[in-house]
Parts: structure tokens; sequence; C-alpha cells
């Protein structure tokens, strides 16, 4: 449907892109209301993603919580497996690759969690818990596991003496520098990061971001970077993808989309950022009383329910994913002509 | 004390008592907040925001908290009363919200059960409660504790219906019947904040201490609620203060600001000039972090991390991370001197 996002030529290109690509989790149903035969229930977790990364690239994916961002970032990884749709990594088609195929592959492909305290084990060693890529890669030599995790704790900022620690005796924010050796101690090409300074505060994550952007030009990454920052995304990014219910409603280089917001959604998102700056307003944003949810959601235009431009056309009809000006991408039915800014 | 004032307090400290001995999280804090006004507190995690905040109502336990100094509310110490007469102030005159609402809500209640406990508080003597008393038995005529607390919830939202739903509509909510009868899990982050705020301002208290309320909350629902904060100020005449890090919210809705760094206060002065001239080289810090709009523009993050309670430096306690440290600031700490009206600073570079 969105053949334009991963054309032809763009995918050959792209270390990684991804096709229609869908995410369906059944609501689990109790007996009673399966003899009543209620409606089966679905979360759509991604409906129809298609989205490429190219080498050295960093994709900002932007939406609020419950938009399918997390899911997008473990689908591609194949961490949750896809419903429908293609992934390909590096030329390679990975959807249905079988379980030790993929091992060799995710040596190339990492992930870096939110939250650095329940995603390190506490009861190993820095050291096991960075060399883990390389371990389940097979390699055992004792050698080669210190000398990588070395460089990569150097490389985060910490010194080789901590890799004897154990996760506790760690700050947060060092803790996330500790996931971050992890994620690159193999050379992967690609990093998925999950609301890598969600946790943190203020100062530590502009040192995060810092480290990050310096580990990307060092090691050639290219970035998935998850948030729900728009700040950060911008600073980031060369592109974003800006999520709501599953589907993408924006894409672009990360300079037009936040200096031209074509998706009244992106427009609402920009509008709540609250920068340090001496005229910073309050914005007023339209109250939804019910939870907006991916449960079986409606026809038409998922955004319909809160956009204050909605018009017969939305609830009917969803618009595509279309180019709205060149490479830069919008699934409205009023895309460019609606400002709430 | 002048009638302006909500709330002062003098030379505050406060110690938490650990197995390393008395480890001081507050230090000398003299701090104003007056009438109608948003008096932000900003600092990194760890420089005991959350510990002033929670011990102006002094709900840190008795039993691991020394206090020195005085916390002056209403003109009472509240630093000098006895636990049970501190009681008569929370809710009435300080109501604290907290960051995670769906950890302070109790998630066997309905919403407006809860809301109307907390329009009752003062009453609960009537029911027989003692919550802290722990002689008091869990059993009464053979039904648990439990059983008769959540009677006595159902009876008095009963009893407190009309009251509890113009609580909700107050805070936003336009089915307050419907989401009355709501437990907190059915209900969204943003919502939830809602209904503690509903229970905050049940008694109208003159001081809410709101510590990172919108934290946990998407950007759109943070806008809703820091709006809805704002008006609620203007409604009852309460003032606020706003425990926060961010600097865009605090740029957003308060009036002053006092910046907070390893248990003291650095830096104090009106929103504005705070923002656009920060004089301390830690606020310049916080205000550097902040990812601007452009793309690798650069950021310049603080260097280090907040010295742990404890091991604080000698000297300045800001010196280790310090870009323009002097021979000065490794030796001697600076105070909080007045630069002029309304403007202090604890920095060696403004003697």
């Amino acid at each position: 449907m969105i053949s334009q996002v991963g054309s032809l030529t763009e995918t050959d290109r792209a270390l990684l892109a991804v096709k229609n690509l869908v995410k369906h989790y059944p609501v689990r149903s109790g007996f009673i209301s399966r003899l009543r035969r209620h409606p089966k229930l679905i979360v759509h977790a991604l409906d129809d993603v298609s989205l490429s990364i190219a080498e050295n690239e960093t994709l900002g994916v932007i939406g609020e919580s419950g938009s399918g961002k997390t899911t997008l970032g473990l689908t591609v990884l194949r961490l949750v497996e896809p419903t429908s749709g293609r992934i390909v990594f590096n030329g390679l088609d990975i959807t249905s690759l079988g379980y030790s195929d993929l091992r060799a592959i995710r040596r190339q492909m990492q992930i870096v969690f939110q939250d650095p305290v329940s995603s390190l084990d506490p009861r190993k060693r820095v050291f096991d818990v960075v060399v883990e890529p390389l371990r389940a890669a097979g390699i055992k030599d004792r050698g080669v596991l210190v000398d990588s995790a070395t460089e990569a704790i150097r490389a985060v900022g910490l010194s080789e003496s901590q890799l004897r620690l154990l996760p506790y005796q760690f700050s947060g924010g060092q803790k996330q520098r500790i996931s971050i050796a992890r994620a690159i101690v193999a050379k992967p090409k690609f990093i998925v990061l999950d609301e890598p300074t969600s946790s943190l505060d203020a100062s530590v994550q502009a040192q995060l971001l810092t480290l990050l952007q310096k580990l990307q030009r060092e090691f050639g990454l290219s970035y998935m970077l998850i948030t729900h920052n728009f700040s950060v995304a911008k600073y980031m990014s060369d592109r974003v993808a800006v999520m709501y219910l599953g589907k993408i409603v924006e894409l672009g280089s990360a300079e037009r989309v936040a200096g031209n917001p074509l998706h009244p959604y992106t427009q609402l998102l920009l509008s709540s950022v609250l920068e340090p700056g001496v005229s910073t307003r309050l914005p007023d944003v339209p109250l939804q009383e019910k939870p907006v949810s991916n449960i079986n959601p409606p026809h038409g235009c998922r955004f319909s329910a809160r956009c204050p431009f909605a018009k017969d056309v939305c609830v009917r009809e969803e618009p595509e994913l279309i180019e709205v000006e060149p490479n830069h991408y919008a699934a409205c039915h009023f895309a460019g002509s609606v400002s709430m800014m | 004390m002048d009638d302006g004032l909500v709330l002062e307090t003098r030379d505050l400290s406060v110690g938490y008592k650990t197995r390393r001995g008395l480890l001081w999280a507050v230090e000398d804090v003299n701090l104003v907040v007056r009438k109608g006004e948003v008096h932000a507190l900003v600092g990194e995690s760890g420089c005991g925001k959350s510990t002033l905040g929670l011990s102006l109502s002094r709900l840190l336990p008795d039993s691991q908290v020394v206090y020195k100094g005085s916390i002056i509310f209403n003109g009472v110490d509240l630093v000098q009363l006895r636990e049970g007469e501190v009681r008569r102030y929370r809710g009435s005159g300080i109501a604290t919200i907290f960051q995670e609402p769906i950890t302070s809500l109790n998630p066997v209640l309905r919403v407006g059960e809860q809301i109307a406990e907390s329009l009752t508080m003062k009453s609960l003597k009537m029911y027989g409660y003692r919550s802290h008393d722990p002689k008091a038995d869990g059993h009464l005529f053979g039904f648990s504790q439990g059983t008769m607390l959540l009677a006595r919830a159902k009876s008095l939202y009963i009893k407190h219906k009309e009251e509890v739903h113009t609580l909700l509509s107050k805070v936003g909510i336009q089915e307050p019947l419907r989401v009355a009868n709501m437990y907190p899990h059915e209900l969204s982050g943003g919502m939830n904040q809602r209904v503690m705020i509903a229970m905050a301002i049940a008694q109208r208290p003159s001081l809410l201490v709101a510590d990172e309320p919108t934290t946990a909350l998407d950007v759109t629902t943070q806008a809703q609620i820091l709006r809805l904060l704002n008006s609620l100020i203007r409604e009852y005449g309460m003032s606020v203060l706003l425990i926060t890090h961010d600097l865009g919210v605090v740029s957003a809705v308060a009036n002053r600001v006092s910046v907070m760094y390893a248990g003291r206060i650095v830096e104090e002065a009106e929103r504005k000039s705070l923002i656009e001239k920060p004089m301390h080289p830690y606020t310049r810090g916080l205000i550097a972090s902040f990812p601007k709009n452009t793309k690798k523009e650069g950021l310049s993050p603080i260097p280090g991390t907040v010295p742990p309670l404890g091991k604080y430096p000698l000297g300045c306690r800001f010196h280790p991370r310090c870009s323009q440290v002097l021979e000065r600031c490794r030796s001697v700490e600076p105070g909080l001197t007045v630069l002029s009206e309304g403007r202090r600073v604890a920095c060696h570079l403004y003697d």
C-alpha cells in the first residue's frame, strides 16, 4: 500500500528495511464471553508499518505510550515475531530465518533497553554482562573476551577495573553505560535504542546522548531511537517517524518534521514539548475522556477521535502515508493544509 | 512572618539515621513560599528535593529522621509538634501528590471511595480508625480490618457522593459518576493523576507539594495536568511547591525557582531571570543539558554525577564538576548570598 516508502532503490542501500509489518496480539477472553460469542478483541500493536534505515543513519521513532514504538523495535530484531510483513537486514530477509541463522545475524543487531536496573542481571559481574553477546555467538577464548570487554567499557567512559563490580554498585547513568557497552561489544551495525535516557536526569541524559553520537561516528553504527521525547529525537535523528496507535502517521527528515509538521498529531506532540525558555507557554491540549486504545481500532483515521480538524471523510476512510513534499510523508487527508501551531 | 507567606523554612536540615550514622540529605535550607505562587524546586536526583518536599508535612517516618531548624506554616513550627498534631495539617494545610499516581492510589478501592476518604480524614476517629496504632488488633466483630475498611469507604462514598462528584468535575473529569465507580487500574496515568489531585484539594489546602507530578506522563497529558494545576491555583488561591528536574516544566508554570545541589539551595531567582541569566555554574549546566531544536549542534553536559549522601567534597560541593572552579572553591564552602532583590546564589564567582 505504501510502496513509495519502501521502494526498491531505497531498500537496496538500506541497512534495515521493513515492509508492511503487522503485529496483532489477540486479547485473551474468558470462557463465558466466548460462550456468549463476544467479538474477538485484537490489539493492533503494529499495522502496516514500512520504513528503512540506511548505514550510519539514526531514525527516531516518536509516539506516546501505546503507539507501538517499542513493539516495532522488538519486532525488527525478531525478539517479537511479526504477524505478517517482511524484515530485510543487510540485504537478507530475516523474517522467517531459523533460530541458528538468526543467532549469527544477531551479533550485528543489538538493543539498549529503557530501564538499566531491570535489564542488567544483578548477580552477574559487569564483565559477564558485557561479553554476553560474544558468548551467545560462541566465542569462548578468554583473551578475546577480556580484550573486547575492555575496549567496550573504555569506549563508554568507564574503566576496566569496574568490570569486576556488580551492577548495584553503579548509578543509573553508569548502568546505562554498561548496557551500551554490552550493545557495542560484538561490533554490531545496528542498535535499537528503546528510550535509552527516559529514566535519567537531564544532565545524565545529555552525557549519554553525546556518548551515543560519539560511538556512532567511531563504529559506523545505525540507530533506531525509540523515544517519547521530541527534543531528544530532533537532536539525535537524521529522520523521524511519528507513530500513533500502531501506524506511522508522519515520516521525514528531523528538520522538516519539526519545522513543518504535516500531521495534526505531530503538531500536537510538538506543541506539547516544553523547552526551557523565557517565553515558554503551556499549550492547550484538547482533552480526551476515554483512553485511546488500539484494541480493534475504528475504520478511518485512528487519530480522528482526538483531531480538532476531523471531517466525515476522516471517520470513513483511513488515510494512506503519502509523499506530501519530497521525502516527507504524512498519513492525513488534509496533510499540510491544517495547522494547530 | 509577613502576611503573604504560606510556608517558611528556617535553616532546615533533614538527616536520615543510617548504619553509617546520621546523614544530612537537606542542609540549612531557607525556603519561602508565598501565597498563590508556584515555587519550583529543581535539581538532579539525589539532591534532596524529595526529602525536603516530604519533610514539609513530616511525611518521613519520625523514627528514621532527624530535623534541625524550623518549618513555619501558618505561624506554627511543624518541627516542634508531635506526630498526632502534625496530622491535622496534612490534607487541610499541606497536601502532597507524587510522581506515580498508580502506586499512591489504593488498588482495591474505587476512585470515588478514595476521594470520599480524603474528604473526611478529620472525622476518621468516629469510625474507630487508628491507622498507626500497633496495638489496634486486626478484627472487629469478627470481620478483618480490611473488610471493615472497605465497608467504611463504601459508606463514606454514599454519604459524600455529591462532594466527590463536584471534586471530580473540578479536576476536569467530564463523567464524574462513571469515573467514581472505577478502579485505578481501569484509568490512564493522566486520569489517575487527576484523581490524586482531586484527593489533594479535597480539604482546600493552602500549600500543595507536587513531587514530579508529570514525569511519568506523556507530553500531551503533561500539558493538560499542568494546565489543570494552574487553574486550580487561581481558583483556590493555593500555593504549589513543584519538585521537578525538568526545566521545560519550570519555564512553563513556575513563578520562582530554587535550585538544589547536594542537599543545599545553590541559587534562587524569579523564573524569568533564572532562565535568562542563570548564575550558578550548576544551573547553567542544567540548562545546557537540554537538547535544543537543532540537530548536532552539540550538547555541553555537566560531567560526573551528584556525590552520594555523606560523601560530599570539601569546599563547594559542586567544585569537582564545575568548569569555572577557583582555588578557593576547593576549601571554602560558599554561602547563599543575596545579590539583588529576590536573587540568591551560592558561588565564589560572585563574591
